[in-house]
Formats: C-alpha cells, sequence, structure tokens
C-alpha cells in the first residue's frame, strides 16, 4: 500500500516500510531505496547502513534517529534486547517505528517529539494488539498503521487504538 | 408498508420512547424561529443577529444582523485544539493509493489555494466553480472559495458539457476548478474535453485551475493555471466575513422543465448544517464514510460542511463500488476505521444483490451506524441492510453474527436540495426513538412535516438554510402558505414519514434527482427532431428509468449518445420511441399512462 502524509510517501510493505525512497526499514526484499535499516540483526546486511543505539544517521534532509529497546520487569530496564526502534524526520514530519517487541519501559526519549505517524509490528514475535494500543495512548500519533501477522491481531489493535488515532490497516 | 418496531441492540440502552420524541419533536415545532434561534447561537458569529427572522416565507431571511465567519466556523474554529493535529481527509484512489491530510494541513492548502484565487481577483461574493471528483484538493478548493467568502457551485462530475455549460452561464465563475481525470473501473475518465468544450460553449470568461492527477493534459484554453502553481503561493489570504443572507454556495437541483440555481445562505446554512450533523453523531474521533459525491446536497452537506465543522474524519473515494469486486466500499469501512456509513437506498440495492460472503469475510466492527438517503429504501432492502452489512462480527448484547440478528441502526433520512439538510429520521445522537423499517423516519425537530390529503409532502414553517436565490418554481411551491416539497407521502406506523417518491415529473434516477425537461431540450436540440417528452417509469433497481418519445426522425443511439454526453449517463433511457405526433400533451400525462402500465 502507498500513503502519502503531507510531502512523505510511505510504501507499506508485509514487514517494513519505504519512506520517500530514502530510508527503508525492515524491509526485506530488494526495493529502490537509499539506504536500508533494520530492527533487529539480519543476515547478509553488509550493503546496508546499521544504525547502532543513539546514534544518528542522515541522509538528504531525512534524519534518523535509533532507540534501542529496553524491555523491562515493573517498571525495571532488564538491559538490551537486540532490536531497536526508530525516529525518523523528514519533510517536517516525524515517523516513529517501533520495532521492539514489547511496550517501552520508558520513552524519554521521545519526550517532547510529536509523533505524526506511528509504524508497530504486531504478533506473536511483537507487541499483542493491547500493548500496542498502549503505546498509541502514550505517544498520540495522529496516524497510526500497524504490521501484523494474522488480520485478527490488526482488527483487535484497530478497535482498541481508534479512539485515540486514526488507525490505517495495510490489508 | 411495515408495522415492525426495530431498536437495534447497539441503541438499546439510549433509545427514546416514542412519548419523549414526541414532546422534544412537538416543543421544537411549537416556536421553530426560537427553536432555530438556539441552535444558531452554537456558531461562532462575529456580529451577533438582531432578528432570527424577518419577511414572509418564502422569502424570509434568518438571523438578519448578524455577521458571520463561515471558515471560521468550519476549519478556524478547531486551531488550538487537539482536532488540529487529527486526520481530516483520506483520500483512496481506485488503485488503492492512500493520501491522508490533517486539519492542520488541510487548512494549509485551503490558505495557499485562497491567496492564489485572491491573486487572480477572486472577493467577496463572486462565485466559483468546481468540476471535480471527491478529492483533497478539490475539497481544499470548496475551503478556500468558504475563505474568501466567495460561493462555490460543486458541479457532479456525471454530467456531461452541456450541463455543465448551464451552470457556468448561470454563475459566471471567475474561477473554475477541475480535476483532469479519475479512474473507474481501471479506465481513465478525462474531464478536460468536457471542461474545454462546456467553457467555450457557454461564452463565459474564466480562469482555470487543473489538478493534474492523472497526468493528462492542460485544458487548451486562455487562462489555465496548474494547481501546484497555487499551492506554491506564498501568500495566504485571510478568511472573510459575510453577512448571514450572503450566499454560502449553489447548487442546480432538478426541476420539471431543467435544473436550475438555488443558492443557500451563510448564517441559516451553517445552523442547519452542524446542528443536524452534529445530531448524527458526528464528532471528532469519528470517521465518516459518505458514498455521495459533492455536486448532490448530501455530498456537500455531510461531505463537507458537516463533518468539517463537527471536527469528524472523512473517507474520499473517487472509485467505483465495485471495483475491483463489490466488496470495495466494505474494505474501505474497514481499513480505515469506519464509526459512520452514508450511502444511498439504490446502492445498498445494488450490494444487496451479491453474494453476501463477499462482505462477511470482513471485519468493521468499528461500524456504529448506516445511514441512507436519496429515493425511498424499501423493506427488503433495509432489512437486508440491518442484518448482512449492520451484524458485526463481534456478539453486542443480543446481537449474535451467527444469527445475523443486527447490531448497529440502518436509518433512512430524508432530504432536498432547497431543504439543505436531512429533514426526517432517526437521530443517533439527538431523537432516537425505534425505527419502523420502510419509512423515512419521524420528522426531525425544527422541521413542521405534515403530508397533505392528496398526499403531497409539506414543510409548514420556515427553516434557517432556505434559499437565498431560487427559481420561479420553487417560490410557487409557498403558493398556499406552505412549503411543498414536490413528493408523495404516507403517515406510516408511529406516523413516521414513508416518502414514497415525486408527485411531479422530475425523476428520481439512482437517488439522482434528474430534470426531464432537461433531457428534452437537449434532444430538441437534434434536427429532425420537433418535439421530445421525457417522463420516468418505475424500476426495481434505479427506481425510476427515464421513457422517451421523440416526435421526429433520429436514431435511438444518436438519442442514448447525445443524453450521455450533454446530460449524463445516468438519465440512459429505458425506453426510445418514436413517432410523427406525440399524443401526450404534458409530462404528466406520459407519466400518469407509465404508472397505469
Amino acid at each position: 500500500m502507498k500513503l502519502r502524509y503531507g510531502d512523505i510517501v510511505l510504501t507499506i510493505e508485509e514487514e517494513g516500510v519505504n519512506i520517500n525512497s530514502e530510508i527503508c526499514i525492515d524491509v526485506l526484499k530488494s526495493t529502490e531505496c537509499k539506504q536500508h535499516i533494520y530492527t533487529r540483526p539480519i543476515e547478509n546486511t553488509s550493503q546496508v547502513m546499521q544504525v547502532s543505539q543513539e546514534e544518528r544517521a542522515e541522509t538528504q534532509g531525512t534524519r534518523v534517529r535509533a532507540f534501542p529497546c529496553k524491555p523491562c520487569i515493573g517498571n525495571c530496564e532488564t538491559g538490551e534486547e537486540a532490536t531497536q526502534s526508530y525516529l525518523v524526520k523528514s519533510q517536517g514530519f516525524s515517523i516513529y517505528f517501533h520495532g521492539c517487541r514489547h511496550m517501552p519501559c520508558n520513552l524519554e526519549g521521545l519526550q517532547g517529539e510529536k509523533i505524526d505517524i506511528l509504524i508497530l509490528k504486531i504478533g506473536p514475535e511483537n507487541m499483542s494488539p493491547e500493548e500496542a494500543s498502549e503505546l498509541v495512548k502514550t505517544l498520540k500519533p495522529a496516524l497510526a498503521v500497524p504490521l501484523c501477522h494474522a488480520p485478527e491481531d490488526g482488527y483487535k489493535f484497530r478497535d482498541l487504538a481508534s479512539p485515540y488515532t486514526q488507525v490505517v490497516l495495510s490489508i | 408498508m411495515s408495522s415492525q418496531r426495530i431498536v437495534p441492540p447497539v441503541t438499546r440502552f439510549k433509545v427514546m420512547t416514542l412519548a419523549e420524541y414526541k414532546k422534544v419533536y412537538q416543543e421544537s415545532i411549537r416556536d421553530p424561529v426560537d427553536f432555530w434561534a438556539r441552535q444558531s447561537k452554537k456558531l461562532l458569529w462575529e456580529k451577533p443577529w438582531t432578528s432570527a427572522i424577518t419577511g414572509e416565507p418564502p422569502r424570509s431571511r434568518w438571523f438578519e444582523g448578524g455577521r458571520i465567519n463561515p471558515y471560521q466556523n468550519v476549519m478556524g474554529k478547531h486551531r488550538d485544539t487537539f482536532v488540529w493535529s487529527r486526520v481530516a481527509t483520506i483520500y483512496e484512489s481506485e488503485d488503492g493509493d492512500v493520501e491522508i491530510l490533517t486539519y492542520r494541513r488541510l487548512d494549509d492548502m485551503a490558505g495557499r489555494i485562497a491567496g492564489w484565487l485572491e491573486s487572480q481577483g477572486v472577493s467577496k461574493g463572486d462565485w466559483t466553480l468546481l468540476y471535480a471528483p471527491p478529492t483533497p484538493e478539490a475539497i481544499a478548493f470548496m475551503l478556500a472559495s468558504l475563505r474568501l467568502g466567495a460561493p462555490f457551485e460543486p458541479v457532479f462530475t456525471g454530467f456531461g458539457w452541456y450541463e455543465l455549460a448551464k451552470r457556468l452561464r448561470n454563475r459566471s465563475p471567475k474561477v473554475v476548478f477541475v480535476v483532469d481525470g479519475y479512474k473507474r473501473r481501471g479506465k481513465e475518465i478525462s474531464l478536460v474535453e468536457t471542461t474545454e468544450k462546456a467553457i467555450e460553449a457557454s461564452g463565459v470568461e474564466t480562469k482555470i485551475l487543473v489538478s493534474n492527477r492523472l497526468g493528462l493534459r492542460l485544458p487548451r484554453l486562455h487562462e489555465t493555471y496548474p494547481l501546484d502553481d497555487a499551492l506554491h503561493e506564498n501568500h495566504t489570504a485571510d478568511s472573510r466575513v459575510v453577512d448571514s443572507s450572503d450566499p454560502i454556495f449553489g447548487l442546480h437541483p432538478g426541476y420539471e422543465d431543467d435544473f436550475k440555481p438555488v443558492s443557500l445562505p451563510a448564517g441559516g446554512y451553517l445552523t442547519q448544517a452542524y446542528a443536524t450533523s452534529y445530531w448524527l453523531g458526528l464528532k471528532p474521533l469519528e470517521v465518516l464514510f459518505n458514498t455521495v459525491w459533492p455536486g448532490w446536497i448530501t455530498g456537500v452537506t455531510y461531505l463537507l460542511f458537516g463533518p468539517l465543522m463537527t471536527g469528524t474524519t472523512i473517507v474520499l473515494y473517487d472509485g467505483a463500488p465495485d471495483w475491483r469486486s463489490w466488496d470495495r466500499w466494505i474494505t474501505i469501512l474497514e481499513r480505515y476505521a469506519v464509526t459512520i456509513f452514508l450511502t444511498t437506498s439504490g446502492a445498498l440495492r445494488a450490494l444487496s444483490k451479491q453474494n453476501p460472503e463477499t462482505y462477511r469475510k470482513h471485519n468493521y466492527d468499528t461500524l456504529k451506524a448506516i445511514l441512507v438517503t436519496a429515493e425511498p429504501l424499501d423493506t427488503d432492502t433495509w432489512s437486508w441492510a440491518y442484518r448482512q452489512l449492520g451484524t458485526l462480527n463481534r456478539p453486542i448484547i443480543d446481537s449474535d453474527p451467527a444469527l445475523l440478528s443486527g447490531a448497529i441502526p440502518v436509518v433512512n433520512l430524508y432530504i432536498q436540495s432547497e431543504i439543505a439538510t436531512f429533514a426526517t429520521g432517526n437521530l443517533p445522537s439527538y431523537t432516537f426513538p425505534h425505527i419502523v423499517p420502510g419509512t423515512n423516519g419521524p420528522p426531525i425537530p425544527g422541521f413542521h412535516l405534515d403530508i397533505l390529503s392528496d398526499g403531497r409532502l409539506v414543510v409548514k414553517n420556515p427553516w434557517p438554510a432556505m434559499p437565498v436565490e431560487a427559481p420561479q418554481e420553487y417560490y410557487e411551491k409557498w403558493s398556499e402558505g406552505f412549503y411543498d416539497t414536490g413528493d408523495l407521502a404516507t403517515y406510516a406506523t408511529d406516523g413516521y414519514i414513508q416518502v414514497l417518491g415525486r408527485r411531479d415529473t422530475v425523476m428520481k434516477i439512482n437517488g439522482y434527482r434528474i430534470s426531464p425537461g432537461a433531457i428534452e431540450k437537449a434532444i430538441e436540440t437534434l434536427p429532425g427532431v420537433k418535439r421530445a417528452l421525457v417522463a420516468g417509469k418505475s424500476d426495481t433497481q434505479k427506481f425510476e428509468a427515464p421513457v422517451v418519445i421523440v416526435e421526429g426522425r433520429a436514431e435511438a443511439e444518436q438519442i442514448r449518445k447525445l443524453i450521455r454526453e450533454y446530460i449524463t449517463p445516468i438519465a440512459d433511457p429505458a425506453e426510445i420511441s418514436f413517432t410523427d405526433k406525440i399524443q401526450y400533451a404534458t409530462r404528466h400525462e406520459l407519466k400518469n399512462k407509465l404508472r397505469n402500465l
């Protein structure tokens, strides 16, 4: 699905997203994209840019900031997970791609950020629809696009999150 | 006539009794001027009005002395509220591409277009016109006109060049906005040639602003500008204040003789549009999918004004409902978390003919109500919509998906261009008594409706949006001291209104109000044709279909082509016959004959 939001064009793929053909996040198949980045380690990534923890990358006016995922028990962080999320700023918009498997303990790094678009993964290896809707309530994005393995997860997320944001299912 | 009384499960705890409804309604019509005056206070007035109503209908003026900023009441009031960063429009093309604008971005687009319009000399009171499908830039163009206090006329793109030329002549717009085309079942429908032909035929000197959405060539006309020029405009015009009775927009509803201009007043129209939209349940966080395009009153009041005034998100789709399959609209409900679906009886009838499994495989559990308008909605189609579309996947109270027992309300509402908003129907956020299938529901508070002994549906009180410009036919319809809608109706169970169709010879074809006289005039332009007579006959799918009798010589295919190109493909005749002398003196005679067949 191709989604235009202001001057941003997102191509929503099964696992990831292509942002203005500048940055591709978790796009596994070959697409025309200047930079490929991933939320978790994958094989054969020698040709792609790795944005490590807290590191920033920039390409033609598009800025990317990585956030390491820190799962928690209660309110305590339990260390690092080999996954990360990204905040992409392009054309005056903020896109947050949540690659963590869980709801993070805190989102300090995003404090003061007005998120326009939230893209999140939902499924057995990722957040549950309930966790994902909690993230929506915290970040209050204008738009939320879930990437789901099972349609039922998408419906559940839509029904829980749509009172707080505009959900678009990539069906 | 149905005598069922249905209370949908989701409304079980909020429905009011008939007695409660009657109390609210009777109170509203005891003093409708006071009722609407109180509603008008929900708008933002730059200068409060001094008289709620002056003059006698049909020439009454509402909220005299009042000055109002229409743009502020539709868009500007959301600035500095959470609505500003909410999604205003979601557009889906037939190809499936999606475009999203927040209220802030839509305001920005409208401001730039308004700046460009101003630089082209458009100012308060000048007419603009648009010939475009429901796209974000078409919405922004209407808002841009509103911002300048320049009334606009949206022309349905199903109308051909001859009808477009008529509207150009009647409005003399300073600027015409056109989208170059749109897709229909995978085929490109160009609006470029129609626009060129209409402007040349009208003789009107105007400027053309073109959205080059499909990348087609620009119209070969003297002053043509691409929309990108306007969007790169750095100057954004301020929003203007107008008098309450200044026209805000206009349409050309179908009358017996022709399509004729009607213009609606700013203060009264906005009062009615806001009140009825709020009563329907439109508000921030609701997502409305209205399948009726601008160019028809439902597409102006409930695709543009009402939803935006209430901070609702609007879904726009300009493709075919059956592309690539008949579940396209249902996919839209599912994908965008639509909460309110507004469509026509004809569309529901077409959907009901398909395999129900096409729809049942989808999950659109966010839906709260199905609103239906245009021509009458028969009990069978209502029942199909309630059970097949209106039973959600998730069980609600005693709604069982396995039994298709229905969950959400399917509400039929009556509207007319001259009335400007819905005037009957159950209102999910105001007066919601039980539903009686097959009826148009009870009258909406503020509209004193009555059905006379001869079946005429009339409005006995003036209403705020009553036209400030209308053809003679409209004024004549007030000759007995009340407004004769031209529709036939009957009182159904519990005093609900059941509209049966037109009493005059105006046709309702697939919900579209089509003038038989306009078709006759077009046919009579053919050499060899002395006279044409057109009337509607009953049709199970379209409600009515035109029957054409031609006095003179022509080919049937030539007539069909002419109607398609001059008027609209909607008016494709069911029958065409030729004769040396038409035996009917009037359309009424022909209509009566067709009714008795």
